[in-house]
């Protein structure tokens, strides 16, 4: 179900009226998990299967894990709930690509082999869920966390709908405890949570979906483009996926406060990063972390060689592109961001003791320098294909003497979008969004929301089903 | 443990909230009526808008029909959407189910490629047009069914079909009761007159047909005025001789029909039925018609060939009204009875 659309809104106020209504904690808690079965069955009903196997591995591993003293035993109820969690990810997701690239392989070595294709739709939200639960079963097998004492709780943690499907990826430490003692939204958190919805669904309906078709002009097409066209679809894509993700995860963060449940922030105004460290500290927070604590800690983090650090690095962000897509342009994506961050360090180690680079121009031209290169990070994240990548580089290099096509009022729009969504990101950089909405006026508050829910509404009413979410894919 | 939450998400904004809804609510209630006013007291009528949702639901519907043999799938672009009259069509074929699946500004190549391969097995009528074959790469771009297919196969495919039908009759009923008279309607039409008159609005029919309504704001004699240039040219051939100026286009031509024409050939396999159909427009280059359906191998109607059909005016010179709509539906009907198969 995706939550720009009428089914959506209309199941979120039956969802609260019922809530609220309901007095006992155990009661509302058994309901908000069945409705989130609901809400996940309401795009494919077999799927919710994949859920419960992963709730009740999990669940049970996690115990044993906890219960075993031996540190063979503890280590095999881990690469159990590894292999059910990660089996069942690498199957669904990376399955076909392993058998193309195996095809491809044993071509290149002169054998004829063409395996059946197979058909597998991908489980929506399957990456995130998997590495909720991931997260739960290695904390205790570190010792860090003991098992959760009651199940219900277990299972409203994976299922939650406001982040079931994309996120944020949530800690069973951060969501856990809150369901321990009986409570309901306050009433600002409700108002707070509303206002959250709100602008998540303005940035999702109002921005993003205006923005996709200029984006799929360009890029949906192999062929080159002019230079102005070329940096206007990039420019387009950055902000529609900024968006579109961070809408989501905005109303989700709202939804659940609407309920009483607090979610952590997954962006902090990413394009007025000053490099690439800090834009990694504020997009997708909550898979950033999840990576550093889980990944390149283990793998040594930065307490090591310095080229054990890069190796870290790299390989933390390969990963990390190949948990968005089974493709090798979003392992491209991660690679580039990886090798961003180890020319980062290297850049820092050599310039960082220079005042220049504080000075507030210095900072601003770094801030540009960064947002360029994301925005060259990003054609491999939405190209379809090496060549399409490689067609676009050129044509934002201007080694292509095509042009324009792009009508004057889409080349505005882009204008626009990017121009307002890198003011803001700036200004807010060192802020949060609760800062910045408090400094604000209430009429000048009202005015904003007030002129969101009709651009909202007229766009939901225009539109359709609703364009699915970027992230739903991944 | 580590932990993902910061303690940023522990605070709320500590702001009072009664202003900030009450304005909100006045702004919002000030837009949305204001806009419901402004559309009221205009000509436009208040509809369901079009949308490529309500595309894909009426490609599902023909793909789960439970006889797919007696349906009969109509393809085009704006001239059949404006200039196929479905409600007379059904009258005229009631036991054929008829589904239109024509958008404007889209060409029907990528749709049909699609119902070849899902081996469809009725009929297929193509309102189609030999500058299709070979398009600039601006023109395929834009003017491509391809994103329709992918919406309908990737979103109304058998996921979450139902929720998404759900909403598109929601805002169907919005659409008609709140925020209806959909805004693009007359603005959209007025391009097409290549005037901004907001007095020539079409009105979305359940069916997807868009009944156009030129002639209640002028006479035909303010039409002939307006649109005398366009209007004048009656049926012409335009003359081009030989078909293509070069040897490269005509191989380009070449291989872009043998993509059409395997599709065509699919759809055959399956045992279901092709016909291209030309619908009324002032201008047309019949002998490019002509090589193109030879070339293909394909049944085909050219109004040109049905007498009457020569006297029904297109207001813009290249789209049916609703009148003109009903008029030519009949004797295309009326046509396609030597067509159909049995």
């Amino acid at each position: 179900m995706l939550f720009n659309s009428f089914t959506f809104l209309i199941f979120f106020a039956a969802v609260m009226v019922v809530s609220r209504s309901m007095k006992s904690w155990t009661l509302r808690k058994s309901f908000l998990l069945l409705i989130s079965y609901l809400f996940y069955a309401a795009w494919n009903p077999p799927f919710v299967i994949l859920l419960w196997i992963s709730t009740l591995a999990d669940w049970h591993l996690a115990r044993a894990i906890h219960t075993s003293d031996s540190l063979r035993r503890r280590r095999l109820y881990l690469w159990a709930s590894l292999g059910i969690n990660l089996g069942m990810l690498g199957y669904f997701k990376y399955a076909n690509f392993f058998v193309n690239n195996l095809v491809a392989l044993s071509q290149s070595l002169g054998l004829d082999w063409h395996p059946a294709t197979m058909s597998i739709v991908l489980p929506v939200g399957i990456s995130f869920y998997t590495f909720q639960t991931l997260s739960y079963t290695i904390d205790i097998y570190r010792r860090k966390a003991t098992p959760w004492h009651c199940f219900l709780d277990y299972a409203l943690y994976v299922t939650f709908f406001p982040q079931l499907v994309a996120g944020p990826i949530v800690r069973a430490v951060d969501f856990l405890p809150q369901c321990d003692e009986p409570k309901r939204a306050s009433r600002k958190q409700f108002q707070w949570g509303l206002t959250l919805m709100i602008i998540g669904l303005f940035c999702k309906t109002a921005i993003a979906d205006t923005l996709a078709p200029i984006v799929e002009s360009v890029y949906d097409f192999q062929t080159a483009h002019s230079f102005v066209d070329a940096w206007a679809g990039t420019l387009a894509f950055s902000v529609q996926i900024f968006c579109d993700f961070a809408g989501y995860s905005t109303i989700a963060i709202g939804a659940a406060l609407c309920l009483g449940f607090i979610l952590p922030d997954n962006f902090h105004f990413p394009y007025a990063a000053i490099g690439f460290s800090d834009f990694w500290r504020r997009w997708h927070l909550s898979l950033s972390t999840w990576l550093r604590d889980y990944l390149y800690i283990p793998l040594g983090g930065s307490r090591c060689s310095k080229l054990k650090t890069y190796r870290n690095l790299a390989l933390t962000m390969l990963l990390g592109g190949l948990w968005h897509g089974a493709s090798w342009t979003f392992i491209v994506w991660g690679g580039l961001h990886g090798s961003y961050l180890v020319l980062e360090q290297l850049l820092r180690k050599w310039f960082a003791p220079q005042r220049l680079w504080a000075s507030y121009p210095m900072q601003i031209l770094l801030c540009a320098l960064t947002f360029i290169a994301v925005c060259f990070a990003w054609v491999f994240f939405r190209a379809r294909s090496f060549h399409a990548a490689g067609t676009m580089i050129a044509s934002m290099t201007g080694q292509s003497s095509c042009a324009s096509t792009l009508p004057t009022h889409h080349l505005l729009q882009v204008l626009l979008f990017t121009g307002v969504t890198l003011g803001v990101h700036w200004y807010s950089r060192n802020k949060t969004m609760e800062e910045t909405f408090a400094r604000l006026p209430g009429w000048l508050r009202g005015l904003i929301l007030g002129a969101m829910v009709f651009a909202i509404f007229a766009e939901m009413t225009a539109q359709g089903a609703g364009n699915a979410f970027l992230y739903f894919q991944f | 443990m580590p932990s993902s939450i910061s303690s940023s998400n522990h605070r709320l904004p500590k702001i009072g909230y009664r202003a900030q809804w009450l304005t909100g609510a006045i702004v919002f209630a000030t837009l949305t009526l204001g806009l419901s006013w402004y559309y009221r007291t205009g000509p436009t009528q208040a509809q369901a808008g079009d949308s490529v949702y309500r595309w894909a639901i009426e490609m599902d519907r023909l793909m789960a029909h439970p006889a797919p043999k007696t349906t009969i799938a109509m393809l085009g672009a704006s001239r059949a959407q404006l200039g196929f009259d479905a409600e007379v069509f059904a009258g005229e074929f009631p036991d054929r189910p008829t589904f239109l699946l024509a958008m404007f500004g889209k060409n029907p190549k990528a749709t049909l490629h699609y119902l070849a391969e899902e081996n469809y097995s009725g009929t297929v009528i193509v309102s189609f047009e030999p500058a299709w074959i070979n398009p600039s790469p601006g023109r395929a771009r834009r003017e491509s069914q391809q994103p329709l297919v992918d919406i309908y196969t990737s979103m109304f495919g058998n996921l979450g079909k139902h929720e998404k039908i759900a909403n598109e009759l929601i805002r169907a009923k919005l659409q008609q009761h709140v925020h209806a008279w959909n805004y693009s309607c007359w603005k959209s039409l007025a391009h097409v007159l290549k005037r901004d008159h907001p007095d020539a609005f079409w009105v979305d029919q359940p069916s997807r047909q868009r009944k156009a309504f030129y002639d209640r704001f002028f006479t035909p004699a303010q039409l002939e005025q307006q649109y005398g240039r366009r209007l004048a040219i009656r049926w012409v051939t335009p003359q081009q001789t030989p078909l293509w100026k070069t040897q490269a286009a005509k191989e380009a031509w070449g291989k872009q029909v043998a993509t059409i024409k395997r599709d065509i050939d699919a759809i055959k396999a399956s045992g279901g039925q092709v016909i291209f159909v030309r619908l009324p427009i002032h201008q047309t280059n019949r002998p490019l018609w002509d090589e193109m359906v030879r070339e293909l191998d394909v049944d085909s109607i050219h109004f040109l060939d049905i007498p009457a059909a020569r006297e029904i005016r297109c207001p813009d010179g290249s789209h049916l009204n609703h009148d003109g709509a009903a008029t030519f539906t009949r004797l295309l009907a009326n046509e396609l009875k030597h067509h159909l198969r049995k």
